[in-house]
């Protein structure tokens, strides 16, 4: 695994992460 | 140490964006839920709409927080990131363009919002175009050789999105420079004079320093093939005599 593709697969991840974070805490505070 | 900051700096401007975005996508849709409009606060009138409860300050702490993560992801990956950074572009308008068309199909009244409709038109067309040209670049970049090093200086190559030297220290095959010939052009006649007259009394240390120097010219797009060509070739020719 090129270093590229792995950096790649870490900046996927933080964006999931986040997306997952979004989620949750939209729907704490709204809740 | 530098470098590994700038990569964790990078990974969490980009979940930070994302965080952000999902936030006022989710705030967009429990707003538009109510007909898209609402108020809150001490209003003098009566709030015939109050907003959902936390949206407003999740709307507003979203744009900010936002902004502030783009700017750190942006820091962080410097010039060779840049068509990365200009994704968030597209994701903002793609995601509140879907929302549009979403909610101009089915708007909470029944029927057909052609509000919405109409937003989501320009919405999609404002994140989508810049896609079909962030695509292609993003995945040349990700193709394209790099040493691995993060501290390229900030003397682009690509001027239209800046990968940094270091990535381009060996071009891709097929990679024309002469597209992006910079402005530096009437440079060349003296670059090239000195590589004429520099190696007739060069060591071979100054030879292959010269054949550095010449390889990262023609990278940077100061020197075209055929001048790269002819100036190595002197330089070589310089060593024989």
């Amino acid at each position: 695994m090129g270093p590229r593709i792995f950096l790649l697969s870490l900046h996927v991840a933080a964006i999931l992460v986040g997306i997952w974070g979004g989620l949750q805490v939209f729907d704490a505070v709204t809740k | 140490m530098k470098t590994a900051l700038r990569w964790a700096g990078s990974l969490i401007g980009a979940g930070g964006v994302a965080f952000c975005i999902t936030v006022l996508y989710e705030s967009m849709r429990a707003v538009q839920k109510i007909g898209g409009t609402c108020a809150s606060g001490n209003q003098p009138f009566q709030v015939s709409h109050p907003c959902p409860n936390g949206v407003p300050g999740l709307m507003t702490g979203a744009i900010f927080g936002g902004l502030f993560f783009l700017a750190l992801f942006a820091f962080c990956v410097g010039d060779r990131g840049r068509p990365a950074v200009m994704l968030a572009w597209p994701a903002l308008f793609l995601s509140l363009g879907w929302n549009f068309l979403y909610f101009g199909i089915n708007p909470p009244g029944g029927g057909t919002s052609w509000g919405f409709l109409v937003c989501a038109v320009l919405f999609i067309l404002m994140g989508g175009a810049p896609l079909l040209y962030l695509v292609p670049t993003l995945w040349k970049a990700l193709l394209g050789e790099d040493d691995g090093s993060s501290n390229a200086t900030s003397k682009t190559v690509l001027p239209e999105f800046g990968m940094g030297t270091s990535a381009m220290t060996s071009p891709p095959s097929g990679w024309s420079t002469t597209a992006t010939a910079p402005p530096t052009v009437t440079s060349i006649p003296t670059v090239a004079s000195t590589a004429t007259t520099r190696p007739a009394t060069a060591t071979s240390g100054n030879i292959a320093s010269e054949l550095e120097r010449l390889a990262s010219l023609h990278a940077r797009g100061d020197l075209n093939d055929t001048e790269y060509e002819e100036a190595k070739r002197k330089a070589l020719d310089g060593r024989s005599s």
